[in-house]
C-alpha cells in the first residue's frame, strides 16, 4: 500500500504529494561519576500524501548513533546505522469519516505530559529527547474517527501492544536478577473508545479501554539453591480496563484542564502484591497565560490505589521469600509544572518538570532554544532524573544529561 | 435556547439521533398507561359533597347500584326462575358485590298461623308453572318490590345488585366483573343491564377506542392537507412529526410516572396535535418562502430559525402558561390535563427548535427552490398568499363594515353563550341504539328508573328511627317525593315495616302504616273460671309505637338477610336512608328534583339533618366545580396570556392584542354550542381550553410579524400585506389541516366525540377569525405605539412645524456633535462596505527585526462569520518548514471567550489553548488580533478631526478614543488615528496610541483591492516604533463571499487540513 499509493498520487491530478523532514547533530554528556557522551545524527524523511478520499504518511528516521565516546582515549565505537520507522500509515477520509490504518500515534487526553486516558502509545523511558519519536512509540493500529461537526467518535484497535521501554537494570545486582518480561495474555490486543464533544466552552471527552497494561508488575522467584539466593523479577505485563474522560475549558487568560481514569487490572481482589492493583490516576491543573510570550501550566497529579492492602501485600512478599518486602503506598501526589517563554519566534524557553511528592522522586527536562535562520534552529538543554534511592526517578537518575543539538528542517 | 436551534443545525445527524432515542425512551413508558375513569378519584377530598359520599359510604355498606333487566320468552315458568337463581347466586359470589336484591332473593313478610314469617320470596321454589305465576302475582303485590325487582305489569323482572362500598378497584372495574358473570351466567335470559357503573364500565371503553381510532384518522387525514397545502414532504413530515414526538413523550411520560388516562386526560392527544402543530407549520412555511428566494438551504434554515425562534417560543410559553392555570380547576384529572398540556406543549417547543431545523438542514432544498418559479407548488402557495392578501385589503378598504359585523357576531354569540347548557349525563352521549341506552331505557321504562338520590336522614342519638314520629317524617317525605315529576319510586326500610304492621294485624289494610304514638294492641288476659279452666278474656292494652317498632327491627335483624336492614338503616338506628329512583340522568331533572326536595325539606322539619348524595347529587356538585373551576381556570389563564403576552412584547396593548382574539374564540365557541343546543360537559370543557392555546399561537405569529414587517414597511397597509401572505397563510393552513382533520370526529358514536370534533374545527376556525381579523382591524385602525413607535401617531401637520419652531434651536446641532455623529457615520459606511460573511486565501507575513533580518511565514487561512455573529478561523501554515503544518483554529462567540485550538504536527495532537486576548501578537507579528480585524464601533468615540495626505491619498482623519478604560485595557491603546481614503472610502492606514497616550504603532495600507464588491487591504504594513520592528501582511488568492465549508473549522481539519 505505501508503495502502490504514492505512485498512485503522483499519476493522479487530484493527487499532491509531500516530502519534509529534519536534519539534525545531538551531542549529550552524562551527568555522573562516568561521564559519556553519546552523539546522534539523523535524517528524518516525512513523505506525505493526499488525494480526496485517502492519503498516507510514512515517517522514517536514520540515526546514525556514534555511541559512546570514550574522553579518555578519544576513541570511538563503530558508527550504527539504524532505520526507525517513526510512523506509516495510510488512510480513507469521508465527508464525516477517517480511517487510518498502520504505524501511527494515537494520543489521547488533554493534560499536559500526564495522560491517564492515554493508553496506546507506550513510553520509551530509555531514549528519552526532546523529540517525541525518541520517548513515545507508536503501535500499529487502526482507529475509525467519525464526526459530527464538533463532536467525535474515535475507535482504535491494536492488535499487537508493546508495553513501556524501561530500564530494569538499575534494579539488577548480586541477589536480584531481572528476566525477559511476560504477557499474561497470549495474544493481547488494545481496544478503544473516546467519545469527545464540545459544549458551552468546554471540551469533554468519555473514555473506555481494554488492553495490555504497559506497565509492568513483577512477578518473583526465589531461587533458594543459588548461593547467596538470588531474587527472580519478572516484569510481568497484565490486562487492563480503563474507563475514564477528561474535560478543559478556557477563562479569560486561564485554561482549566482535568483527566481521570480508572484501571482495572487483573488484581481483581487486591491481593496480589505480583500484580498492578486498580487504580485511579488522576490529573487537574491549570495553564495560564498572562501575556504574548509566556505560558506556564501547573498540574497536580494523584494516584490512588483500589482494593489495596498494604498489610497483605508485605505478608506474601515476605512469604515468597524476598528479603527486603516493601509495599507501594495506597496514594501517589505529583506535580507537573511547564513553562515555555518566546521571544518573536527567535528564543524560546521551554521545561517542563514533574515531581512525585511521596518519594520526593522527580524528572526534569528543558531547554533553550534559538532559532538562527528559518528552519535552522540551535538547541541546549538537560534532561534530569533525580530522587532518593528507591524512588521512581531516584533509581534512573545516572540518565540525566545535558544535550546540545542542531537541527535543520526541510 | 439560540444554543439549541444552533447546536442543530451543526450537528443535524447527532440530533436526530438523540431525538429518536430519547422519544423511544420515553413512548416506552406508554405500554405502562391504564384508563381509570373514575371521576370520584379526581374530587379534591374537601368537596363537601365528595365527604358526605364517603361518610355515607361508610354508614351504609352500599353506595352504587346496577340494575340487571331480566326477559324471559317465559318469565312465569320454572325454569327462567331458576336460570334468575343461578345469576343471582353467582352474582352473590362476586366479592365486589355486597348484596343482591332479586325475585327469588328478595324478602317479604307474610302472615301465617302463628303471626308473621319473614323469608325469600322464592320459597319454597316454584317448581310448576302455575306455582311461579302464583310467584309472580306475589312479588307484585309487594309494595317493596313491585317495580324494583318485578314491573308493575309482571312482564319483566329486575336484580338489583348492590356494589360493595369500599372497593379494591375503581366503580368500573368492578362493574365489569359484575358484567362477566352476567354475560357466563345469563343462560337463555334477555338481560339489560344498566346503572351508573355500567355507563362509567362502556363509556371508558367506548371513549377511548374512538377517540383513539378516530384521532388517527384525524392525523392521517391533517397529514393528507398539510401534503396538499404545502406539497412537499417537509410540509407534512415535519409539522406532524413534532406533534408526534409531542404525544409520544407526554403519553409515555405518564405511563413511566404512573399516571393514568382519565376522561379529562383523553382529550390530550388531541389537545397537543392542534395545538402543536402550527409551530412547524410556520417554520417550514418560512423556510419554504427564504429558499425559494435565496436558493441556499443553511442559510435559509439559520435565517427562518433565528427570525421565528422567538414568536415560536413566545407561543409555546404562552400557551403552556395558559394551560398551567386550569390548576385553579379543584378537579384532579383537569388539572392534571393542564399540567400534561404544558409539558407536551413545551415538549413540541423543542422539536421545533431541533428536530426540525436538523431535518431541515438534512434534506434537499425544496424542489421549487431549485426550480426558480415553476411548480404547482409554488403556484397554489401564491394562490394562497394572493387570497390573504386580498383579504388584508378587503379589511383595510371596508374597516367600518367589517367592525359592526363582528361586533354583531359577538353580540349574537353572547345571545347564544347565555343558552348553553351543562350537561353531566354521560348515558347522553351514547347513541340511541347503543346496547346501554337501550338497557336504560329498559329499565326506566318498566321500573322505578336507574338513576338514585340518596337521602339520609341522620338523628344523631341510637335508636331515633324507633321513634314513631320520627319515622312518620321519613314516611310523609318518600310519599312526597314519589309524587315528583321524574321520581319514579323510592326504596326505604318503612314498606317492610308497614309490611309487617299489616301482617301481625292479619293483613287488615286499616294497619298497612306505621305504628303511632301509641297503639292500642288487641290481647288476652287468661284467669281461671270456677272450674279451674282457663279462660281468655279479650283486653286492650296500650304500647308505645317504640316498644313496637323496636320488635319490628328485632324481627327483621333475626329473621331477615343482613343487607335487608344495613343498606336502609344504621346499625344504631340513628340514621335512615331513602333512595329515589329517577328515570332520567339529565342534569335539569336531577337539578328539578334536588331543588324541590331541599324546598321541602327546608319547610318540614323532621327532626334530624337531612343531606341528600349519591353518584347523581355528586356529579352534580362536580358540574358545579368544573363549570366554576373552568370558567375561573379560563380567566386566569387569559390573565396569564396578557401578562406573559405583554412581558415578552415589552408592551400592555400588545398583550391586551394577543388576548382580544381568545375573547373572540371563546365567546363565538360556547355561541354557537347555545345556538345549535351542544351541551357543555367534561369532554367538552377541556377543549374549551384549547381556544387558549390554539389562539394566542395565531395571536402571537401574527403580531409578532406584524411588528417586524412594520418596521421595514413603514406603513399599515404594506405591513398588512406581508403579515397577511407570511403568517395569514400559515394561519390559515394550521387552521386547515387541524380543523380538517378533526371533522372525522364527526364520525364517532359517541355523541360526546362528535360534538368535540366539531368544536375543535370550530375553534380553529374562530381563532383563525380572531387573529386575521380583529388584529388587522385593531392595528389598521388603532396604529397602536407599540407596533408603530415613535412614527406612530403624533400631532398633525400644524403642530408639528410649531414644534419645530419651537424647538430649532435646541435642536441645532453643535459642531463637536456633528462630527462625532459624522465621524461614526464614515466609520459605520466602511463597516458595511467592508463587512464580508466568509474569505479563504493565502497569507504572507514578512517579519523584519530591528537590524534588518527578515522570516517570512506563508499560511493558509479561512474565515466565516459564524450564527453568534462572530469570526472562526483557522490558519494553515505552510512555511517555513519547521513550523509547516502548524495549525490555529479560533472560534468566536458573542457571549463567552473565544475557543482556540493549536495543532503541532511534532506533537501529533491538537490542544485547547489560551490567548493573551486581543492585543495578543497574530502569528508573533506587530499586529494584534484586534489590529487585524474590523474596530467595534460601540467601544471608540468617533470624531473627525480634519483632512490630511497619507502617501498621496487624500485622506479624512478620524479619530478614535477608547470609550472605557475596559477597551485601554483589552486593546492596549488610549487612542487610534484613523486616515480614510476619501475617494475609496477605506482605511489607508492607523496610528496607535497605547495607555501613555505615546504614539506606539503606525499601520498603513499599500494596497486596496475590491474582490466580490468588498474592499480588501491586501497589503498592509506595521511598523512598531518602540522596538523598531514591523511585520507585512500580504493577502493572495482571495476569495470573499464565496461560501466555505462548515468543516474546516474543526479539530479535524486542524490535524488533516482543509
Amino acid at each position: 500500500m505505501l508503495a502502490g499509493l504514492p505512485m498512485a498520487l503522483l499519476a493522479s491530478p487530484a493527487g499532491a504529494m509531500q516530502l519534509h523532514g529534519y536534519a539534525k547533530a545531538t551531542a549529550s554528556a552524562q551527568l555522573s561519576d562516568e561521564p559519556w557522551v553519546d552523539a546522534t545524527s539523523r535524517l528524518q524523511a516525512d513523505l506525505s500524501g493526499k488525494t480526496r478520499g485517502a492519503s498516507f504518511r510514512a515517517t522514517v528516521d536514520l540515526d546514525m548513533d556514534a555511541g559512546a565516546l570514550d574522553m579518555s582515549q578519544l576513541s570511538r565505537r563503530e558508527l550504527e546505522l539504524e532505520l526507525i520507522p517513526v510512523e506509516c500509515r495510510v488512510g480513507a477520509h469521508g465527508s464525516w469519516f477517517d480511517l487510518f490504518l498502520g504505524k501511527q500515534y494515537v494520543f489521547w487526553g488533554q493534560t499536559d505530559w500526564i495522560n491517564p486516558t492515554d493508553l496506546f502509545t507506550p513510553w520509551d523511558y530509555v531514549h528519552m529527547s526532546n523529540e517525541l519519536e525518541d520517548y513515545r512509540i507508536a503501535p500499529w493500529a487502526a482507529r475509525f474517527q467519525a464526526f459530527f461537526g464538533q463532536a467525535s467518535l474515535d475507535l482504535v484497535w491494536v492488535p499487537y501492544p508493546v508495553p513501556d521501554v524501561m530500564d530494569f537494570s538499575s534494579m539488577e545486582s548480586d541477589t536480584v536478577h531481572v528476566g525477559d518480561p511476560v504477557f499474561t495474555r497470549e495474544h493481547p490486543f488494545d481496544l478503544g473508545l473516546r467519545l469527545n464533544g464540545r459544549f458551552a466552552g468546554f471540551d469533554a471527552s468519555l473514555v473506555a479501554f481494554s488492553g495490555m497494561d504497559k506497565r509492568p508488575g513483577f512477578s518473583m522467584e526465589m531461587d533458594l539453591e543459588a548461593t547467596p539466593p538470588i531474587l527472580e523479577l519478572v516484569p510481568t505485563y497484565g490486562s487492563m480496563q480503563a474507563v475514564g474522560g477528561d474535560i478543559s475549558r478556557g477563562l479569560g487568560p486561564l485554561l482549566l484542564k482535568a483527566e481521570s481514569a480508572w484501571y482495572r487490572t487483573e488484581d481483581l481482589q487486591g491481593d496480589d502484591p505480583q500484580v498492578r492493583n486498580p487504580e485511579l490516576y488522576s490529573v487537574a491543573g491549570l495553564t495560564w497565560v498572562p501575556g504574548n510570550h509566556l505560558n506556564m501550566s501547573l498540574q497536580g497529579t494523584w494516584s490512588h490505589l483500589l482494593l489495596f492492602d498494604p498489610q497483605a501485600d508485605l505478608a506474601a512478599l515476605e512469604a515468597m521469600g524476598d528479603p527486603e518486602p516493601s509495599a507501594d503506598a495506597l496514594d501517589t501526589w505529583g506535580l507537573v509544572e511547564r513553562l515555555s517563554w518566546s521571544w518573536r519566534d527567535t528564543v524560546s524557553l521551554s521545561a517542563v518538570a514533574l515531581q512525585y511528592l511521596p518519594d520526593q522522586g522527580f524528572f526534569g527536562l528543558g531547554y533553550l532554544s534559538w532559532r538562527a535562520a528559518d528552519g535552522l534552529t540551535v538547541l541546549g538543554g538537560a534532561l534530569l532524573f533525580g530522587g532518593p534511592r528507591g524512588s521512581t526517578f531516584g533509581d534512573i537518575s545516572e540518565l540525566s544529561r545535558v544535550f546540545g543539538e542542531i537541527k535543520y528542517s526541510f | 435556547m439560540k444554543w439549541l436551534t444552533d447546536a442543530s443545525i451543526r450537528h443535524p445527524r447527532l440530533t436526530l439521533l438523540l431525538v429518536l432515542l430519547s422519544t423511544v425512551a420515553m413512548a416506552l413508558g406508554i405500554h405502562r398507561l391504564e384508563v381509570d375513569p373514575d371521576v370520584l378519584r379526581d374530587l379534591p377530598d374537601d368537596l363537601p359533597a365528595k365527604a358526605l359520599y364517603d361518610r355515607v359510604g361508610d354508614m351504609f355498606p352500599s353506595k352504587e347500584m346496577l340494575f340487571i333487566g331480566v326477559r324471559a320468552g317465559d318469565l312465569r315458568s320454572p325454569e327462567a326462575l331458576r336460570q334468575i337463581q343461578q345469576l343471582t347466586r353467582a352474582l352473590e359470589r362476586l366479592p365486589v358485590v355486597q348484596q343482591v336484591l332479586s325475585p327469588t332473593n328478595a324478602t317479604v313478610v307474610v302472615g301465617t298461623a302463628q303471626g308473621m314469617e319473614i323469608r325469600d320470596a322464592a320459597d319454597p321454589f316454584p317448581t310448576t308453572p302455575s306455582e311461579a305465576g302464583a310467584f309472580w302475582d306475589f312479588l307484585q303485590e309487594q309494595e317493596n318490590l313491585s317495580g324494583m325487582v318485578v314491573s308493575q305489569d309482571g312482564s319483566v323482572a329486575a336484580i338489583l345488585v348492590f356494589l360493595q362500598a369500599r372497593l379494591q378497584g375503581t366503580e368500573s372495574e368492578a362493574a365489569g366483573e359484575v358484567l362477566q358473570v352476567v354475560e357466563r351466567e345469563g343462560g337463555d335470559l334477555e338481560l339489560f343491564p344498566a346503572g351508573r357503573p355500567v355507563v362509567t364500565y362502556y363509556s371508558s371503553k367506548t371513549i377511548g377506542k374512538e377517540t383513539g381510532m378516530l384521532t388517527s384518522a384525524a392525523l392521517v387525514l391533517m397529514i393528507v392537507l398539510l401534503g396538499l397545502l404545502f406539497f412537499n414532504l417537509r410540509g407534512v413530515f415535519l409539522p406532524v412529526g413534532v406533534v408526534v414526538g409531542a404525544v409520544l413523550w407526554t403519553m409515555g411520560g405518564m405511563g413511566w410516572v404512573d399516571l393514568a388516562m382519565t376522561h379529562s386526560t383523553e382529550a390530550l392527544p388531541i389537545l397537543l396535535i392542534a395545538i402543536g402543530v402550527a409551530d412547524g407549520v410556520h417554520i417550514v412555511q418560512a423556510f419554504v418562502s427564504r429558499a425559494r428566494a435565496t436558493g441556499r438551504k443553511l442559510e435559509s434554515v439559520r435565517a427562518t430559525m433565528d427570525d421565528l425562534r422567538r414568536p415560536v417560543i413566545m407561543t409555546s410559553v404562552t400557551s403552556a402558561v395558559g394551560f398551567l392555570a386550569l390548576n385553579t380547576s379543584g378537579v384532579r384529572s383537569i388539572m392534571i390535563l393542564g399540567m400534561l398540556t404544558s409539558f407536551g406543549i413545551m415538549v413540541a417547543l423543542l422539536f421545533s427548535l431541533s428536530f426540525v431545523p436538523a431535518t431541515l438542514c438534512l434534506l434537499p432544498l425544496p424542489r421549487s427552490a431549485r426550480k426558480a418559479g415553476q411548480g404547482s407548488a409554488r403556484a397554489s402557495l401564491g394562490r394562497l398568499q394572493r387570497l390573504m392578501v386580498a383579504w388584508g385589503d378587503l379589511l383595510l378598504k371596508h374597516r367600518l363594515a367589517a367592525s359592526l359585523l363582528l361586533l354583531a357576531l359577538v353580540a349574537l354569540s353572547i345571545t347564544g353563550a347565555t343558552r348553553t347548557q351543562v350537561e353531566t349525563s354521560i348515558l347522553a352521549n351514547f347513541p340511541d341504539d347503543d346496547p346501554i341506552s337501550i338497557s336504560s331505557a329498559f329499565i326506566d321504562q318498566h321500573f322505578s328508573g336507574v338513576t338514585n338520590l340518596q337521602v339520609v336522614f341522620e338523628a344523631h342519638e341510637p335508636d331515633a328511627l324507633k321513634d314513631p314520629a320520627f319515622l312518620q317524617g321519613i314516611q310523609d317525605f318518600e310519599t312526597f317525593a314519589r309524587g315528583l315529576d321524574g321520581v319514579g319510586g323510592t326504596s326505604s326500610v318503612l314498606p317492610m315495616l308497614r309490611a309487617m304492621n299489616r301482617v301481625l294485624h292479619q293483613g287488615d289494610p286499616a294497619w298497612d302504616r306505621l305504628p303511632g304514638e301509641q297503639e292500642t294492641e288487641q290481647g288476652f288476659d287468661y284467669e281461671l273460671d270456677e272450674n279451674g279452666n282457663e279462660l281468655a278474656l279479650p283486653v286492650e292494652r296500650q304500647v308505645s309505637g317504640r316498644q313496637v317498632l323496636s320488635g319490628y327491627f328485632s324481627l327483621l335483624e333475626m329473621s331477615g338477610k343482613p343487607g335487608d336492614l344495613a343498606n336502609f338503616v344504621t346499625d344504631d338506628y340513628s340514621s335512615a336512608k331513602v333512595t329515589l329512583f329517577l328515570t332520567s340522568d339529565r342534569k335539569k331533572v336531577l337539578d328539578r328534583v334536588v331543588s324541590q326536595v331541599r324546598d321541602y325539606l327546608a319547610n318540614h322539619d323532621t327532626g334530624a339533618s337531612v343531606e341528600i348524595t349519591g353518584m347523581a347529587a355528586l356529579m352534580l356538585a362536580v358540574n358545579d366545580l368544573i363549570t366554576q373551576g373552568q370558567a375561573l381556570s379560563i380567566l386566569v389563564s387569559l390573565s396569564l396570556v396578557f401578562l406573559v403576552t405583554a412581558l415578552m412584547f415589552r408592551s400592555a396593548v400588545l398583550g391586551l392584542c394577543n388576548v382580544v382574539p381568545l375573547f373572540v374564540a371563546l365567546f363565538f365557541n360556547f355561541g354557537v354550542m347555545g345556538l345549535a343546543g351542544l351541551d357543555i360537559n367534561l369532554m367538552t370543557m377541556g377543549v374549551s381550553s384549547m381556544a387558549i392555546g390554539v389562539g394566542v399561537d395565531f395571536a402571537i405569529h401574527f403580531v409578532h410579524r406584524y411588528r417586524v414587517a412594520f418596521a421595514q414597511a413603514g406603513n399599515p397597509r404594506d405591513a398588512l400585506r406581508n403579515t397577511m401572505a407570511e403568517s395569514g397563510v400559515a394561519i390559515i393552513m394550521n387552521m386547515v389541516a387541524v380543523a380538517g382533520g378533526f371533522l372525522t370526529l364527526l364520525l364517532a358514536t359517541f355523541k360526546g366525540v362528535v360534538t368535540m370534533g366539531l368544536l375543535i374545527s370550530l375553534i380553529m376556525a374562530f381563532s383563525a377569525i380572531g387573529a386575521l381579523t380583529i388584529l388587522p382591524l385593531v392595528f389598521v385602525g388603532l396604529r397602536p405605539r407599540a407596533i408603530e413607535g415613535g412614527t406612530g401617531r403624533g400631532p398633525g401637520a400644524p403642530g408639528r412645524a410649531l414644534l419645530l419652531l419651537l424647538a430649532l434651536p435646541l435642536l441645532a446641532p453643535s459642531p463637536a456633535m456633528a462630527q462625532e455623529a459624522d465621524g461614526r457615520a464614515v466609520m459605520e459606511a466602511i463597516e458595511n462596505r467592508s463587512s464580508f460573511h466568509d474569505m479563504v486565501g493565502r497569507l504572507t507575513l514578512t517579519l523584519t527585526s530591528s537590524n534588518g533580518g527578515t522570516k517570512e511565514r506563508v499560511l493558509k487561512m479561512a474565515s466565516q462569520e459564524n450564527h453568534e455573529g462572530e469570526t472562526d478561523m483557522i490558519l494553515y501554515m505552510e512555511s517555513p518548514a519547521d513550523m509547516r503544518g502548524n495549525a490555529f483554529l479560533l472560534l468566536g462567540h458573542a457571549d463567552r471567550d473565544d475557543e482556540r485550538y493549536v495543532y503541532i504536527p511534532a506533537l501529533h495532537r491538537s490542544n485547547k489553548i489560551v490567548g493573551s486576548g486581543r492585543k495578543g501578537a497574530f502569528m508573533s507579528s506587530d499586529f494584534t488580533y484586534d489590529d487585524i480585524g474590523m474596530p467595534d464601533l460601540d467601544e471608540w468615540t468617533w470624531t473627525i478631526t480634519g483632512e490630511q495626505e497619507l502617501d498621496g491619498h487624500p485622506c479624512q482623519v478620524i479619530e478614535a478614543r477608547a470609550a472605557s478604560d475596559k477597551v485601554i485595557r483589552e486593546t492596549g491603546y488610549t487612542r487610534v488615528t484613523w486616515y480614510i481614503d476619501r475617494d475609496l472610502q477605506t482605511s489607508r492606514g492607523a496610528d496607535y496610541y497605547d495607555k501613555q497616550d505615546i504614539l506606539t504603532k503606525k499601520l498603513r495600507v499599500n494596497q486596496v483591492r475590491e474582490i466580490s464588491g468588498v474592499p480588501f487591504a491586501t497589503d498592509m504594513s506595521m511598523v512598531d516604533l518602540g522596538t523598531g520592528h514591523s511585520s507585512r501582511m500580504v493577502m493572495s488568492e482571495l476569495r470573499v463571499n464565496q461560501g466555505v465549508e462548515g468543516t474546516w473549522f474543526t479539530n479535524r481539519a486542524l490535524q488533516n487540513g482543509f
